[in-house]
């Protein structure tokens, strides 16, 4: 863990609070008026880095990425940076189906190439491969080999694994008769291979029987559709789907005789029976190549069926990634945009809360050498003695912002440490361009005993500086410094401590006022006022370090 | 566009303890590589060091075998002192090997036409086997054994056997001569 850090907590996680848990809390209220807990489990959803916050203008409110809703923009291939039409997604899934593929050992982009390397007989050799230039892996170790670089796709549909075409199936008609006989004959186990060989047939051959038996059965079923699927769209449907949870009462009631429906008996009809010896070929070739023939998890999981050996992996089309532009879930307006171009990283819109709100650092306070005392080490904060740390809040805004700040006066958790914020309201300077500044009428100027303090005392404190209560410690163009006192309470060295439990975190509460200059944001025309005064607050937790334990820190 | 690199036949530091150098006529050494050590550097015919290379011979020998290249800024040698008796025999290269950018070569022996690629660390007392490669930014620890005709990639370090007989199997060795050839004409201009 690095310190310091500083969280913000999003407001969102109080909606989320059950309603009982609610009506407690409102209790709680009027006695400690909602004080924030790091600690607690439910703080650890709602805490985020500034970063990875965005900010609504219409809400005036931070949102946090459990508060926003996201929209697809586009959909493109990673590799070929080809945008996808939302019906070929649809259509083919979200793969590539282009002439892109992923290496299914090291997931690498693959390369179309000639087999031969040299040059002088490149020219003569026809056969193409795709090779992974990372791994070295290519489509030969599975013995495919392509007539050309083109449609690959349509070229890797006739092959199968092994670069033998993929043939007709020859099934027998009077396999039925032969179920649970015994193990099958030469045709049959031919025929379940070349089953097990292509999971796509396989699955076809179960979906068209059982298609055709449910149109059989019921040939006036509504939730079927003519290709087989079921049809949720239709009225009729919907009706006939809330029959069935109402016993039958919901409309119609359903005369006519239903006939029985059949399970699979024959081959052809996607039946596939497991023999107790039909798992020794894996066994075998499991005992003779090992652990390296085997394919791990996350090769398998690329894979669209199953593949237990190394031998068994295709390559694959890469995934297709999305650009997505995200909303606010309240008021439902625009927070993130991306260009609709994939090749562009611009974005249209970009509300982040880093535009918004103050960004808060924090370091220590060194004490001068003249007074002798211990420099504070984030790691091991000296307990039962207090240490000074400079909390700087920079404006992001055009507008000069007043600032309160609000911390407990004891830390929650086990250890209660003492916190005071010796200038708990203060100003901060709007961020207005430096020659602006220069250039103005001087409104906006420091007063110049801010202006005077040297960049030594702000360092160190050496020239003996003493931090006042009520008083900023520095100020800046659109930056203030404040000083926090924390005393840490005691953790004695033989006790055992449970993770992170010694970390000092400070909760801090910051509200901000200001007044939005509206002729800027183009928003005057409605009320022909200039000025709109505009308020936020939030928590924020500030991870100052580590409490250092009694008897180390004294020795 | 640059200046192309002198050549010597020597090593350019002089600080440092100046190594017994063995090359050939047609070993190509950049003036800017650094061959430190006390111990035997043998380098065999038609091998290429790189700029900024470095071979370091203070706690063992190292012998580069014929047509090696050993690329900008790649370590040679072992760096701290041997811990057995397989270590002490120092660094060998075979013939065709290819040592790319900032790989770090501490191991005991290095296979004919292996590929080490940029940035793999190769630890003591390692032997990587013939025909092999060695992925970029893969580290093998120290005293590990690389088969001959493997491929080890990926952070965790895993291996591919290589199959034979599928029409690749001289695919590194062309690749390794292409590019000392191509290396020896920009340097020589022949």
């Amino acid at each position: 863990m690095n310190f310091p850090y500083t969280y913000i907590s999003c407001p969102c996680n109080d909606v989320s609070t059950p309603v009982n848990a609610r009506i407690q809390i409102q209790d709680d209220e009027e006695e400690q008026e909602r004080m924030f807990d790091p600690r607690s489990p439910r703080a650890g959803f709602s805490l985020y880095p500034l970063e990875h916050l965005l900010y609504c203008e219409d809400c005036q409110q931070i949102r946090c990425p459990r508060c926003t809703i996201e929209e697809i923009v586009c959909w493109y291939c990673p590799s070929c940076l080809f945008e996808m039409p939302l019906s070929v997604v649809k259509s083919e899934g979200p793969r590539c189906s282009r002439n892109c593929f992923d290496c299914p050992i090291c997931t690498s982009p693959l390369a179309t190439s000639f087999i031969n390397p040299d040059p002088e007989e490149r020219a003569v050799s026809e056969p193409w491969i795709l090779s992974c230039g990372y791994c070295n892996w290519s489509t030969l170790d599975i013995g495919w080999r392509f007539e050309s670089n083109k449609n690959m796709h349509q070229q890797m549909a006739k092959l199968k694994v092994g670069g033998r075409p993929r043939s007709t199936r020859v099934m027998p008609t009077d396999f039925a008769k032969s179920v649970g006989s015994g193990p099958p004959s030469e045709t049959e186990s031919t025929s379940l291979s070349a089953l097990d060989n292509d999971p796509d047939a396989a699955f076809a051959a179960v979906r068209s029987f059982y298609s055709s038996q449910l149109s059989a059965s019921n040939p006036s079923d509504p939730l079927l559709t003519p290709s087989g699927g079921y049809n949720y769209s239709s009225p009729s449907s919907l009706a006939r789907i809330m029959s069935l949870y109402t016993g039958r009462s919901f409309g119609k009631k359903d005369t006519g005789k239903s006939t029985l429906m059949r399970e699979t008996a024959e081959i052809p009809e996607g039946l596939r029976i497991v023999y107790p010896t039909s798992d020794d070929e894996a066994v075998k070739k499991l005992r003779t190549e090992g652990w390296t023939g085997i394919a791990s998890v996350a090769q398998q999981a690329e894979q669209r069926h199953v593949s237990r050996f190394v031998d068994d992996l295709r390559p694959m089309g890469p995934l297709l990634r999305t650009k997505r532009s995200k909303r606010c879930r309240a008021c439902r307006h625009l927070l993130v945009r991306p260009e609709q171009k994939v090749q562009s990283t611009r974005f249209r819109i970009r509300l982040v809360a880093l535009n918004y709100i103050p960004t808060i650092s924090l370091k220590p306070l060194q004490p001068s050498p003249s007074a002798e005392l211990p420099l504070i080490d984030l790691k091991a904060l000296t307990p039962l003695r207090p240490s000074q740390f400079l909390v700087t809040l920079k404006n992001p805004l055009f507008d000069a912002v007043k600032v309160t700040l609000a911390t407990p006066v004891q830390t929650p958790g086990k250890y209660s440490h003492k916190v005071t914020v010796l200038c708990p309201e203060f100003d901060i300077g709007s961020n207005v361009d430096q020659w602006d500044e220069a250039l103005g009428d001087g409104k906006s100027r420091r007063s110049s005993k801010l202006f005077s303090i040297s960049k030594v005392e702000y360092a160190g404190g050496e020239g003996g500086r003493i931090a006042e209560a009520g008083k900023v410690w520095e100020k800046g163009r659109n930056w203030t410094s404040v000083v926090v006192e924390v005393a840490c309470a005691a953790i004695a060295e033989s006790e055992e401590l449970e993770d992170d439990v010694d970390v000092l975190e400070i909760p801090m509460f910051v509200r901000m006022e200001w007044e939005a200059d509206l002729e800027r944001e183009g928003k005057d025309e409605a009320k022909g006022e200039k000025k709109e005064k505009r308020e936020l607050a939030y928590w924020t937790v500030l991870g100052v370090g580590r409490v250092g334990k009694l008897d180390a820190a004294s020795s | 566009m640059t200046a192309r690199p002198s050549l010597t036949n020597h090593s350019s530091t002089s600080k440092l303890p100046t190594p017994p150098l063995s090359s050939t006529p047609t070993t190509l050494i950049s003036a800017s590589a650094s061959c430190t050590g006390t111990h035997l550097i043998t380098l065999g015919s038609k091998s290429i060091v790189q700029l900024r290379a470095r071979l370091t011979s203070n706690y063992g020998p190292i012998s580069v075998g014929d047509g090696c290249i050993i690329s900008e800024r790649a370590s040679i040698g072992l760096l701290s002192s041997p811990q057995n008796e397989k270590e002490a025999k120092g660094v060998r290269l075979s013939s065709g090997v290819l040592i790319e950018t900032c790989a770090v070569v501490q191991g005991a022996s290095i296979g004919a036409y292996t590929i080490i690629e940029a940035g793999a660390k190769i630890g003591k007392g390692t032997v990587v086997g013939a025909n092999s490669k060695v992925c970029a930014g893969v580290e093998i620890g120290e005293g590990m054994v690389v088969d001959d005709n493997t491929v080890v990639y990926g952070s965790g370090g895993e291996r591919r056997k290589e199959k034979k007989g599928l029409g690749l199997d001289r695919a590194r060795k062309v690749w390794v001569d292409l590019q000392e050839d191509t290396l020896r004409r920009m340097w020589t201009g022949k």
